[in-house]
């Protein structure tokens, strides 16, 4: 099977930036990736780094300073304004403060470029809003205004717009930034399921490490030492995540994929025990910056897993004590670590 | 397969009959009422006589109504079309809810038009005008004044990007325009001043004849313009980014809504004076008893809205029973801030945030 044929969009040596004063001046360069059908891609990178500006590009909102882009192989740049609209779809975090905008309306909004001016729907076009708005599961929802809609099922009618345009690729800017938790696994599953089931290529930018790194097929990453494309996996082996990430506060641990808050060391602790209560133990202490160690611990706990519930014992050389749950034993160490100021 | 949905809750027809059904009788008796009041009462039968042709109960009833009152309620209804969708139009474009048609300054400039004619030219000029009644004459001069301004507006759109630059270009170009005017208030005589003034504070009754011919011609093009327009302001709605993203080309929409507008506004302006408020206010009033941003529907809406505005307020400026006459902006001014001021207060979310 030849994967060539796949590839939607091509960047080449792409040069990203504004013009001041007739010079340009470049956010980001040497940019070269492919996209295929049927992937959910992630675009990563600090802010200010570029993201928005190369999404603005490949929507054709902003011309590139320099390089290609190609479109099934058509330079992006051929492409008329209308054909162009058939092809890319773009969801941005612009809120569309419009009263009385029925979602069923704003979805149809998505056939202009198949309808012209007129706007004459015929019964394709009322069919491909339908799908659309059935796709993205709001079917109950298409005769509401879009005010009175939640964070979440806002950004689905914002979605189900893009997939009524019927364009094979779609353009995200950000579309997990205002959402809760669930909302956000949401949002991205639905995305997911859209390049699998309907053959998408979906591109979308985000901060969510977890959602990006656990997710997306491809992850294109802008950092200061450059642009990368890579499977997450690939991207973690070749160490560019440590950049995205590691800071004074901040730190990226290569052998589980895990990043986590910077700590001052607290004390070396040995953990006794094994199944679920071990481990939260572990994770436990971790969290708060003590060192698992399996010689010369300071104290020694013990997760017992009784019937009542699990009680943890901690041995030090002075004395032993008991807690019942980990809330207290964190407590009881780190008041223990504070009061031992020297420690080192 | 997709199961076929049921789309009777969606569908918005079946609310939307009635009250078009009801707008259309309501436009219908007022333009009847409006026939009937004035100086002098004529009762409903004979209206109704004279308009389907027959013979009014005396003969002069005939003559009042064909020579003044027909083309007094006619234009009190093409002005008020024509304003409110304008008005709807440039909310939309300038993504404003107190954006209205004159915000282009079409009304400075119509202004600073007559003023140079009426106040300009001398006050034997102006008597004359004032006397005289040359419409046509203040007609021109307003449409070269606001023709002049709207250029200049046009011209900055196609270049400038930003829509809040060309709003405030519009405003300070009005600002200029009305120091112009008020310089030339200062130095004119007492009876060209006052000719000037009657202008401002608007007219229905002036337009007869073939005045009333260009001013239906006008507005008919304007009209028929802004059907064109129609979907591209639904797509407008979603703001700039999608709008460009749907592959619709903003600048034209922008150049043909002004356009639009300016046929609309600027023709009214010209044979009426400005008449504020009608503009600004009848496209919220659309909205709220429509309860839609579609432009499909609150075109139509905003026709039927600023017809039956109109038509009240002349209605009312006639003061029924008394020789009086107000002038009619004066009372869309009492009609139509009721309803801003109503828009206002209840401005959770007037149509744009």
């Amino acid at each position: 099977m030849s994967r060539r044929d796949d590839v939607i969009l091509e960047l080449r040596d792409l040069g990203i930036g504004y013009y001041r004063k007739g010079r340009p001046d470049f956010v980001f360069r040497n940019i070269t990736a492919g996209a295929r059908r049927g992937e959910m891609i992630a675009l990563m990178g600090r802010n200010g780094m570029g993201k928005s500006t190369l999404l603005r590009c490949i929507t054709r909102m902003l011309d590139p300073l320099e390089g290609t882009m190609e479109l099934e192989g058509t330079f992006l740049s051929r492409y008329s304004r209308r054909h162009l609209a058939r092809k890319i779809a773009w969801v941005s975090t612009e809120p569309v403060g419009v009263q009385h905008l029925r979602v069923y309306d704003l979805v149809s909004l998505g056939r202009f470029p198949w309808t012209g001016w007129m706007g004459t729907r015929t019964d394709a076009d009322r069919r491909a809003v339908w799908q659309a708005i059935e796709s993205v599961g709001i079917m109950g929802l298409a005769g509401r205004d879009l005010y009175e809609l939640s964070d979440g099922e806002r950004q689905r009618a914002m979605i189900a717009r893009a997939l009524a345009q019927d364009a094979d690729l779609i353009v995200l800017d950000e579309p997990t930034a205002f959402l809760d938790l669930v909302n956000r696994y949401e949002i991205i599953h639905l995305l997911l399921d859209l390049s699998r089931r309907e053959g998408k290529c979906i591109i979308f930018s985000t901060h969510d490490w977890h959602i990006a790194t656990g997710e997306a097929d491809l992850i294109w990453l802008m950092d200061e030492e450059g642009w990368i494309s890579g499977s997450p996996e690939d991207l973690s082996l070749a160490n560019r995540f440590e950049r995205l990430v590691d800071s004074d506060t901040m730190n990226y641990d290569p052998r589980t994929g895990q990043v986590k808050l910077v700590r001052e060391p607290v004390m070396k602790v040995s953990v006794q025990g094994e199944g679920e209560a071990a481990f939260w133990t572990r994770k436990a202490l971790e969290r708060i910056g003590c060192t698992l160690v399996t010689h010369h611990p300071e104290i020694i706990i013990t997760a017992v897993d009784r019937a009542e519930g699990v009680m943890w014992q901690v041995r030090r050389k002075t004395d032993t004590r008991q807690f019942t749950s980990l809330y207290e034993l964190v407590h009881f160490i780190l008041g223990n670590h504070s009061g031992n100021g020297n420690y080192q | 397969m997709m199961s076929e949905p049921n789309h009777s809750h969606v569908s918005p027809g079946r609310r939307l009959l009635p009250l078009f059904a009801g707008g259309l009788i309501l436009l219908a008796a007022l333009f009847l009422a409006d026939l009937m009041l004035g100086s002098v009462k004529i009762p409903a039968g004979d209206v109704v006589a004279v308009i389907t042709g027959g013979e009014a109960a005396r003969a002069e009833w005939k003559d009042i109504i064909m020579h003044f009152r027909i083309p007094r309620a006619l234009t009190a209804l093409l002005a008020g079309m024509a304003l409110s969708v304008s008005g709807l139009m440039m909310q939309t474009v300038f993504r404003n809810p107190l954006a209205g048609p004159y915000v282009l300054g079409i009304s400075a400039g119509a202004s600073l038009g007559v003023a140079l004619l009426v106040l300009g030219f001398g006050g034997v000029f102006g008597t004359a005008v004032a006397g005289g009644g040359s419409v046509w004459a203040m007609a021109v001069a307003a449409w070269l004044g606001a023709g002049l301004i709207l250029l200049l507006i046009m011209g900055v759109s196609l270049r400038v990007r930003d829509i809040m630059t060309v709003l405030i270009l519009g405003i300070l170009f009005g600002s200029v325009t009305t120091a112009v005017v008020s310089i030339l208030q200062y130095f004119s005589e007492s009876a060209s001043l006052k000719a000037f003034i009657v202008w401002t504070l608007g007219s229905l009754g002036n337009v007869t004849g073939m005045q009333l011919r260009v001013l239906l011609f006008s507005v008919g093009a304007g009209l028929v313009l802004a059907v064109f327009l129609l979907t591209p302001l639904n797509v407008l709605l979603l703001g700039e980014s999608y709008a460009r993203s749907l592959g619709l080309g903003i600048r034209w929409v922008r150049f043909l809504a002004f356009l639009s507008t300016s046929i609309l506004a600027g023709s009214v302006t010209a044979f009426c004076g400005p008449i504020g408020f009608v503009g600004v206010a009848v496209p919220h009033l659309g909205r709220m008893v429509f309860r839609t941003a579609d432009h499909r529907i609150l075109f139509p809406g905003t026709l039927l809205a600023g017809g039956i505005v109109l038509l009240f307020s002349d209605m009312v400026s006639q003061l029924p029973g008394s020789d009086q006459v107000l002038p009619v902006n004066a009372v869309t001014a009492l009609v139509g801030i009721p309803m801003v001021i109503w828009v206002i207060l209840k401005n959770r979310k007037i149509g744009f945030e």
